[in-house]
């Protein structure tokens, strides 16, 4: 036998491509879900909505046609739009806002050597807005309630919304599959907004019922005896978000950091997915590890997202062996610039 | 179009081209229409997010090739591109075309993963093995050792067919 006769291999029977459309709509969904990831939903929530918790075991994808946020009422098409403008050279990290800033290292002996280093940036067409509210309680297991002021539901048109009474007035309430519920209602002349996570209907209309809101916040005297209030970060105006990356080791080895401006609360995670959810801390900060490998946090104005394997004792470890660096740090500057993340590997 | 997209016809051309050649690889590589069918698409949609990028590369089909196998690499990526495919096919529901039911085929579906797929890439694809190596993420010896085995088990299964054995 020759080699030839592998040759027959190459002849391709259906020469057909499936129709562009379809390719270009995943691209379309991919350019979303990477502009959610650098924006920090900017930056962590509703990156881990369509990165994180979209790849969890038997999480529904969200949303009609991949809802990667929650926008401003008026904002247009529900900020699905804009895009990044990739990596930026390293001569320009020096004039670049917040890079120095954002620069950072994992400093522990675990790791393999930095691979890449990076500073990519990001432009949104429109604002996201932070949530009025972001409930949690542990006991007896995670459960979570985010709430947003004067925003659309994004998930209005899907099947199986049905009403429900919340606040004295009808609701929209669509329960997923893994019995995460969004549930939308109109208030003071706005449409209102929740996401919960790990409690049923008549648990979360109950703690609904029960807040005030003043002057966009919610009440601290409202909120239930079970519930903790989560601190939820102002976010940045500009519609441009950079985003620090650093990567160590390859494959199912890799472990990444990113760092942005904070804009929402790790624990909006739990929210979205509860039972997928696990609130722990990184140095007296509260922090969300999804099972997926990803761990969330905020500190001093900045976002944090460690994702790899090792699970969370692992990445939590990690987290604590965050370090600041200079821009022109050594380390930084023998580093490649181009993660292989794009491709999946 | 939209500010992103790249020329319609550069990448289009392009992806009509390669596209059944890929999806024909990633078949033999995984061993499942449907998944190999997902895989391609999923990396020839990320090749139109990175157009820029990738249509500058020296060889944009290496890249598409070792992205379409990232994406079957994982378990976790293996789930999500049946989610996808299952989605997808509910929507317009188009069986992937069927890998070609040969003796040489069903040979190749008998291999380990590892020789599958660079029996896919170096036969299938039509990849230099300096690029299999690179898209398998191997060494290029791993590679030229993987198909010297990967032919010499072929030859085997395949003797008797070779010999006018086979019905």
């Amino acid at each position: 036998m020759t080699t030839d006769f592998l040759t027959d291999l190459g002849a391709i029977e259906d020469a057909q491509a499936l129709p562009i459309e379809t390719i270009q709509h995943r691209a379309r969904t991919i350019r979303r879900h990477r502009r959610a990831r650098g924006v920090g939903v900017v930056g962590a929530v509703a990156a881990t909505l369509v990165l994180g918790i979209g790849a969890l075991p038997g999480h529904p994808t969200s949303g009609p046609d991949g809802f990667v946020g929650v926008a401003q009422a008026e904002g247009p098409d529900r900020c699905n739009e804009g895009g990044g403008d990739g990596a930026l050279p390293r001569d320009q990290w020096s004039r670049t806002p917040d890079a120095a800033r954002l620069a950072a290292v994992i400093s522990s002996p675990d790791l393999p050597s930095l691979r890449t280093a990076a500073l990519t940036q990001s432009t949104a067409d429109c604002a996201q807005v932070a949530p009025v509210a972001v409930l949690y309680s542990t006991a007896p297991s995670l459960r979570a309630i985010t709430i947003w002021a004067d925003v659309p539901n994004p998930y209005e048109g899907q099947e199986g919304i049905v009403d429900l009474q919340v606040r004295g007035t009808s609701g929209r309430l669509l329960t997923l599959s893994d019995g995460e519920r969004v549930l939308s209602w109109s208030e003071g002349n706005e449409r209102w907004y929740a996401e919960a996570s790990g409690l049923d209907d008549k648990q979360l209309t109950a703690t609904l019922n029960a807040l005030s809101f003043e002057r966009g916040h919610v009440a601290a005297p409202t909120v239930p005896r079970a519930w903790n209030t989560a601190e939820v970060p102002v976010p940045d105006e500009s519609l441009t978000t950079r985003t620090w990356s650093v990567t160590y080791g390859q494959g199912d080895e890799r472990i990444g950091l990113q760092v942005v401006l904070a804009s929402h609360s790790p624990v909006e995670v739990a929210s979205r997915a509860a039972s997928y959810t696990t609130l722990t801390t990184v140095n007296g900060h509260v922090a969300a590890y999804t099972s997926n490998g990803q761990l969330w946090w905020n500190a001093d104005g900045l976002g944090y997202v460690l994702n790899g394997a090792g699970g969370i004792e692992r990445l939590t470890e990690l987290a604590a062996a965050v370090e600041h660096v200079a821009l022109d740090n050594t380390q930084i500057a023998t580093a490649g610039m181009t993660d292989d993340e794009d491709t999946g590997r | 179009m939209r500010r992103h997209d790249p020329p319609a016809l550069e990448f289009e051309g392009w992806y009509r081209r390669e596209f059944p050649r890929v999806r024909q690889a990633m078949t033999m590589a995984t061993g499942d229409a449907g998944l190999g069918e997902e895989a391609a698409a999923e990396a020839f949609a990320l090749a139109l997010v990175h157009w820029g990028r990738v249509s500058g590369m020296d060889s944009p089909g290496g890249w598409v090739y070792a992205t379409a196998l990232n994406q079957v690499r994982r378990s976790w990526r293996r789930t999500a591109l049946e989610q996808r495919h299952q989605a997808r096919t509910r929507q317009a529901p188009v069986p992937p075309p069927e890998p070609p039911d040969t003796a040489l085929w069903r040979a190749v579906a008998q291999l380990s993963p590892r020789a599958r797929t660079a029996i896919a890439l170096r036969y299938v694809a039509d990849l230099p093995e300096a690029e299999v190596a690179a898209a398998m993420n191997v060494s290029r010896g791993t590679v030229a050792t993987t198909l010297s085995r990967a032919r010499k088990h072929l030859a085997a299964l395949l003797e008797p067919a070779m010999n006018g054995d086979r019905p």
